[in-house]
């Protein structure tokens, strides 16, 4: 399935993930140089009767606000290198969900694991560290409008504490490999919504998260332009990043052709297509 | 590196951001400190002035007439080898009556009548430095007062005592002052943290998001607090100097009379720099106190 994102973007380091954007689960994907590669990426990952692993696990969750259930004993686990949609409605419980998994709020009832962590116990000065292995995008980009792409890009790096070298080079790839980077100079508000988004997700993998969390990244996007950001993200996921988005667009779910979890009223209503 | 760069230029842009808010209360601050400074101003002088008043504690130990010249010499050498004494000087019946009419060249009618000098010689003794508190001239005195040849001992404790308990109450005034007006430097300075805080809130969401920790997050504001802080101390005693001056060129002929000689200053380098380093640290407090009620309410 050739896609636009491939024929524009790709170049220089991601030129060799191309042929593992076909939707089937890659086992072996060697990543030299990219920021997207300096994580521990076992050799052997799901699927092929091999080794699971898991990297979010919820355990009989649930969560209010103010004696409004928002998630009702929710059980879910995801495995290393997986790429799940929730699905659902506003108001189905996908954003707290998500909320749940980097730490922005805990659970009233119930474990969240996250590579073997137990999130709702962190002390509030691990959460960063936590936070430092995820990447988020968001529908409305939340990006810093002060500040360049560049910048933007560089501050998951420069929040770490890498030099400014390394930083350089990992953001310049990174802007290369989503596509914007002859936007680099350029503030926020300069761009479109598609380039905005493409920032978005540059700025969340550049220091190469183990797992990535979306929530309606394709929002108020036309159908080409969802399309070609669902593709990054099938590229992010295979080169080993688990993913996992939050959306309410079917089209998402038609291209993905991945694990669905549905979400309704704060409970799983479904979870259809795990090892797709 | 970098990260110091960043933290200092996120500093410089909350205070860019909110200009009107800076300057007004870099203003408040300045005028805030600058009434505590008028204080100060006022107590460092005021003891410049007991301790220069200190230094001059004389005890007159006036001696009989009919006091031997070996009696005399005996009791001049007594009181110099007291560990009390600094110094003795004589001051014959003759001198005695040459500094009066020195002194009071136009009352010099009031001895003429007498066909004799009336006025005692004494002893001049200057005190030493540990022993200048009124309760020790006051032992030392008691203890001279029964020795023979001694007519009277005098020396100005009521005038010492009296000024010593205005600078203790002037201490007081001062504290209690100063710490109202410190407290209010916080809370304006702490507001004006609280306003850069908010305009900032998404900003700071997504720092979190992206992994930096709390107190990355909070240098900038804190570095904000501190400049504005010691911004307002610097413009205050610029004030204050101003003031003082002019002060000083109004009155300058009536303090010198006041004085005889004793110039009212001004703070000392040191003093000026813990003054713009107090308003600093009043600063950084207010802008953590805002930083805590700002991460309070949102977790």
């Amino acid at each position: 399935m050739p896609s636009r994102c491939q024929g524009n973007n790709y170049n220089g380091e991601w030129s060799g993930a191309g042929s593992v954007l076909a939707p089937r689960r890659s086992r072996h994907v060697h990543c030299r140089g990219a920021s997207l590669d300096e994580r521990k990426t076992p050799e052997s990952v799901i699927g092929d009767g091999g080794v699971t692993e898991p990297m979010i696990q919820f355990f009989h969750v649930s969560k209010y606000y103010g004696g409004r259930l928002a998630l009702s004993d929710i059980n879910l686990q995801i495995e290393k290198g997986e790429f799940v949609l929730l699905m659902g409605a506003s108001g189905a419980g996908k954003t707290t969900l998500l909320k749940l998994l980097f730490g922005s709020e805990r659970p009233d009832e119930g474990q969240v694991f996250v590579q073997n962590r137990n999130v709702g116990r962190l002390k509030a000065s691990e959460v960063p560290s936590l936070r430092r292995t995820l990447g988020f995008v968001f529908q409305d980009f939340r990006l810093l409008p002060k500040k360049t792409v560049y910048d933007n890009v560089a501050m998951p790096l420069m929040v770490q504490g890498v030099s400014r070298q390394n930083t350089r080079r990992k953001v310049l790839e990174t802007l290369k490999a989503v596509g914007v980077e002859h936007r680099k100079e350029s503030r926020p508000a300069m761009l479109s919504a598609g380039e905005q988004q493409r920032v978005c997700i540059a700025r969340a993998v550049v220091n190469g998260p183990i797992i990535l969390l979306a929530d309606e990244p394709t929002g108020n996007m036309d159908t080409q332009l969802a399309g070609e950001i669902i593709d990054l993200f099938k590229l992010i996921n295979a080169r080993g990043t688990t993913v996992v988005i939050a959306t309410h667009n079917r089209q998402v779910v038609d291209q993905v052709k991945r694990r669905v979890v549905t979400l309704n009223q704060g409970k799983v209503v479904s979870d259809e297509g795990a090892g797709r | 590196m970098k990260r110091v760069t960043y933290l200092l230029t996120e500093a410089l842009t909350n205070i860019r951001l909110n200009q009107t808010t800076t300057i007004v209360a870099v203003a408040t601050t300045a005028f805030t400190m600058a009434c505590f400074g008028v204080f100060l101003l006022l107590y460092l002088n005021l003891r410049g002035v007991t301790s220069t008043l200190q230094d001059d504690i004389k005890v007159v130990v006036y001696v009989t007439d009919a006091v031997s010249a070996q009696a005399l010499a005996d009791l001049q050498a007594r009181i110099k080898s007291d560990r009390e004494v600094a110094g003795v000087t004589y001051v014959s019946k003759e001198q005695a009556l040459t500094d009066f009419r020195e002194q009071f060249p136009s009352e010099g009618y009031l001895l003429q009548g007498l066909g004799e000098n009336p006025l005692p010689a004494s002893l001049l003794v200057t005190m030493a430095h540990p022993s200048r508190s009124s309760e020790a001239v006051k032992r030392w005195a008691d203890r001279l007062k029964g020795m023979p040849g001694v007519a009277q001992v005098q020396y100005n404790r009521d005038w010492i005592e009296s000024v010593g308990g205005v600078i203790r109450y002037i201490e007081w005034i001062a504290i209690a002052i100063g710490s109202i007006l410190a407290a209010a430097s916080v809370t304006i300075i702490g507001s004006t943290t609280r306003l850069t805080l908010y305009a900032r809130r998404d900003e700071i969401d997504i720092m979190r998001l992206i992994g930096a920790t709390g107190t990355f997050i909070r240098i900038p504001y804190l570095i904000e607090g501190a400049i504005l802080g010691a911004l307002g101390g610097a413009l205050s005693l610029s004030m204050l100097k101003l003031g003082f001056e002019f002060l000083k060129l109004r009155l300058g002929t009536q303090t010198q009379l006041l004085g005889g000689g004793m110039a009212f200053t001004f703070f000392s380098s040191q003093v000026s720099f813990l003054i713009v380093m107090m308003g600093l640290l009043l600063g950084w407090i207010g802008s953590w106190v805002s930083l805590v009620t700002f991460e309070r309410a949102r977790p």
